[in-house]
């Protein structure tokens, strides 16, 4: 079924991504950082999204590998912890998450702006000719 | 979180989620697969020196566990699709296979480094 292919798909980016990147950074520093995005999420984005092995239709909301990857991590630093622990970890980390996700959701509204403008540009060029 | 570390990381999401909407598109158009890994290298990889990196790294963390920019990409993934009007239900599959596929691979690493 599609629903277990796309979990895969997602289970081998968050894998991928969160094992294997501290080997980059350890060995080489800040150019592992290049590194690690060009070995590690150039293939991953291949598969998971160039020939959308994680099904993502065309009319629905487009979901992320880098999704899983957030809860891989997320995961990571809460398993095998005591629940307190781990209720008192992530009401700690809500002030990172919603400023992370607020710049999030204004670099889109911007992005969608600068296209909008790219757009009337390249209409207004055509009309001209 | 003082808030220079708020504006930080707030303009560390802005940047990143900006630039991988505007850019990889275009490179994979221009270039096909290989403009893919290329944005993966140029995107990724600059903005994660950026966010995570370097000693004054824009993304703060105000917890023990790791709040990775990669909830950026995710979140304004979704938005941006979402803005432009595409449907969220039919995602829902989708964002459950996610959230799975996420925590069943946090608990595979968890348990091979144990």
């Amino acid at each position: 079924m599609k629903f277990f292919k796309s979990i895969i798909g997602y289970f081998l980016a968050g894998f991928t991504v969160t094992m294997f990147w501290g080997k980059f950074t350890l060995s080489f520093g800040l150019l592992g950082g290049w590194l690690a995005a060009f070995f590690l999420v150039g293939p991953m984005w291949y598969i998971n999204h160039h020939h959308n092995f994680v099904s993502n239709k065309k009319d629905a909301v487009f979901i992320d590998m880098g999704l899983a990857i957030a809860v891989c991590n997320l995961t990571v630093g809460l398993a095998d912890k005591k629940l307190s622990y781990q209720i008192n970890s992530i009401y700690t980390a809500l002030p990172t998450l919603i400023f992370l996700g607020l710049g999030a959701v204004c670099g889109v509204v911007a992005a969608l702006y600068a296209e909008k403008q790219i757009y009337k540009l390249k209409t207004k060029d055509k009309i001209n000719e | 979180m003082n808030n220079i570390s708020i504006v930080t990381t707030f303009l560390g999401g802005m940047v990143f989620s900006f630039l991988l909407q505007v850019i990889w598109a275009r490179l994979v158009r221009k270039f096909g697969s290989f403009g893919g890994m290329l944005a993966a290298m140029l995107i990724s990889g600059t903005m994660w020196i950026l966010n995570h990196g370097i000693s004054r790294h824009l993304v703060y963390q105000s917890s023990s566990v790791w709040i990775d920019m990669s909830w950026a990409a995710a979140i304004g993934g979704i938005c941006f699709s979402l803005f432009m009007g595409k449907s969220l239900k039919k995602a829902t599959p989708n964002l459950f296979a996610a959230t799975i596929g996420g925590i069943l691979s946090g608990l595979f690493i968890n348990f091979l480094t144990k």
